[in-house]
């Protein structure tokens, strides 16, 4: 009888150490899947849904099994102004019966969806939140509730400033900064600059205001173009931001910027509305950085004058383009391997750890099923 | 590289042009890239105080014009003189805006095809007041077929440009007659609107290149205004304004039968 218990327990224990065994060889060949949650772009820009396909991408190339995962099965992927290879990446919806995510798998959410994390959170897998609008945290989420009570451990941004910020709200999330990777097709032309500026506001009445602020108060400069990039293929905006001569960029809740990078990497200098929350490449030298947003109009006519002479400082156009050359999709990518390297590495470390203990371990009693055996659960 | 003289045209006889001409040759020897000539056509009875003045590094030629010496005929006979693929007109009593010959060799490298590039032209009033701007509206959204470029449609409906600055090809100019001295008040016009019915590709550079005193008194304008051997009057200008618009067909200086007037 003893000796019958003992086979049990001894086959119990052997299956556990498969399973973990198992667990630790799909993480080292990258067989488990990573779910990039991203938002419906409807067909129109949006820099944090590039960053996330960027993120898929380079996981991809690097031979992990990625998914973008959807809310919705209609869905509109964005290869009309991203590219067609993004529309590539496999994609799934939440709403199909099809898409199961087990307890090996990871979810990366972006901060908006925090509130989704209690539908989670009996899908045990590994949940990462990816904060690149600090702002929209908890917009979802219920008062009082944190990440950590659904199980997230790790969080990723895209700055320094939104790391702390995040650290100070969630203490117990290890949170990593990947810095924003810009395309090399954002790159300056050797044709001269056009009388053209860009404007881009999170909000679209901040640009109809401003354009026509700017047309009331400075009637000599009514012949310059602005040119509002909302609705532009990545390509299309890219091509706008080289041929102009200056950018306005209005976005106080700014996580990052990426539009002024953009500008920047494009050898367009930026008049921005300085965010509330800066991020650490602002720097007084390397743009025009407004608190007023009601004299915007004002700062941006007297910098267009200064193109007009010539007398822009030099120095603003070396500021830039040092400030870029931190910012490169190489640099992305490299952000983007060493994190998930990392991540799988800790995975497999913690397993090996519970295959140690599990191996030294004398059974008093049946082993209680770890989080390995949870059933299979949709979202 | 395409090189470029400037041309100085003095069409009156009083030394107070002199000291205007100082002011426009420092504008030059200003230049952060320097044109390759300057030629100054004057009329014989200023050519020695000319030869007095300070040219500075720049190469220098004066030109005596023996016969007419009215604007057109000034400029005529200096682009004739000039050996260089382009030329730039400057009036004795204005300004080169010191990055303009810099700009206009970069735009000529970029935008090979055109001919006579305009600049944005600052006009102040005699106490140096910003009057406004000149030669701006190409670049507006849809002013003009392509964005900074002038073509005749656009030309017919807003006659407000002006060659003062111009950057022209010299051959170009020759070709299309020069300008037409029997034709007063829209000289500038009839030449603008002749060189593009004649395909002459015109575009304004996006920068401040020159400076302009409005009305300047003893300035041709304001003799037109004021002076009774020029006087015309504000009835005269839809004349002259059909004038140029009948007139631009012909690269020839016709006569025109001023007795409608």
């Amino acid at each position: 009888m003893l000796e019958k218990q003992a086979d049990n327990i001894h086959e119990i224990k052997e299956e556990v150490l498969g399973k973990i065994k198992k667990a630790i060889s799909q993480l080292e060949a990258k067989e488990n899947k990573i779910y990039f949650f991203c938002m419906d772009s409807k067909g129109r820009a949006m820099a944090s849904i590039a960053t996330i396909y960027e993120h898929a991408k380079t996981l991809k190339e690097l031979g992990y099994n990625v998914t973008i995962l959807t809310e919705k099965n209609d869905y509109t992927k964005p290869g009309s102004w991203l590219g067609a290879e993004y529309d590539e990446l496999p994609h799934e919806s939440s709403e199909s019966e099809s898409t199961i995510i087990t307890p090996q798998d990871f979810i990366i959410l972006p901060e908006v969806y925090g509130g989704i994390l209690e539908q989670l959170k009996t899908a045990n897998c590994e949940k990462v939140i990816f904060v690149q609008a600090y702002d929209y945290i908890f917009e979802l989420m219920k008062p009082g509730e944190t990440w950590g009570q659904w199980g997230v451990r790790k969080c990723i941004t895209t700055t320094k400033s939104q790391e702390d910020y995040v650290k100070n709200l969630f203490p117990n999330v290890d949170t990593s900064v990947i810095n924003l990777g810009i395309p090399d097709y954002f790159t300056p032309t050797n044709e001269p600059k056009k009388p053209f500026i860009c404007i881009h506001s999170r909000d679209a009445r901040d640009t109809a205001n401003f354009i026509k602020s700017f047309y009331i108060k400075h009637p000599f400069l009514k012949w310059i173009t602005f040119r509002d990039m909302r609705g532009l293929t990545r390509q299309e905006f890219a091509d706008s931001l080289k041929e102009s001569a200056l950018s306005v960029w209005i976005d106080k809740t700014a996580g990052c910027g990426t539009f002024p990078l953009e500008s920047m990497k494009c050898g367009t200098p930026v008049i921005g509305v300085l965010p509330t929350l800066p991020a650490e490449w602002i720097n007084e030298k390397n743009g025009i950085w407004a608190q007023n947003q009601i004299t915007l109009v004002d700062t941006v006519a007297g910098v267009m004058k200064s193109w007009l002479e010539d007398t822009i400082p030099s120095d603003i156009y070396t500021e830039m383009e040092k400030t870029v050359k931190e910012y490169t999709s190489t640099k992305e990518s490299q952000g983007v391997a060493d994190f998930y390297e990392k991540f799988f590495q800790e995975r497999i470390n913690e397993l090996t750890l519970a295959m140690t203990q599990e191996e030294q371990r004398v059974p008093t009693k049946q082993p209680e099923p770890s989080g390995y055996n949870d059933p299979i659960r949709k979202i | 590289m395409k090189d470029i003289t400037v041309i100085i045209p003095i069409h009156t006889n009083e030394n107070k042009e002199l000291k205007m001409l100082e002011t426009a040759l420092g504008s030059v020897n200003d230049q952060k890239t320097q044109p390759e000539m300057i030629y100054v056509v004057c009329p014989k009875k200023l050519e020695k105080e000319i030869k007095k003045l300070d040219f500075g590094k720049l190469n220098n030629k004066i030109i005596v014009n023996e016969g007419d010496t009215d604007f057109a005929s000034q400029i005529n006979l200096g682009v004739e003189k000039t050996s260089t693929e382009f030329f730039c007109v400057l009036e004795v009593d204005d300004e080169l805006s010191s990055i303009w010959i810099k700009n206009v060799k970069e735009y000529m490298n970029h935008y090979e095809e055109v001919d006579v590039f305009l600049p944005l032209i600052t006009n102040v009033d005699d106490k140096n007041k910003f009057i406004g701007w000149s030669n701006e509206p190409v670049w507006a959204l849809n002013f003009s077929e392509e964005i900074g470029h002038l073509d005749l449609d656009a030309l017919l409906n807003y006659p407000n440009f002006n060659t003062d600055g111009m950057v022209m090809r010299t051959e170009m100019f020759n070709d299309i007659g020069g300008f037409k001295k029997n034709i007063k008040l829209t000289f500038i016009y009839e030449f603008l609107l002749r060189s593009v019915f004649m395909d002459a590709r015109i575009m304004t550079i996006p920068k401040i290149g020159y400076k302009h005193v409005n009305m300047r008194e003893g300035s041709l304008f304001y003799n037109y205004k004021n002076h009774p051997d020029f006087l015309v009057n504000g009835e005269d200008a839809p004349f002259w304004m059909e004038t140029a618009k009948k007139e631009y067909f012909f690269t020839e200086d016709r006569e025109i039968e001023v007795k409608k007037l």
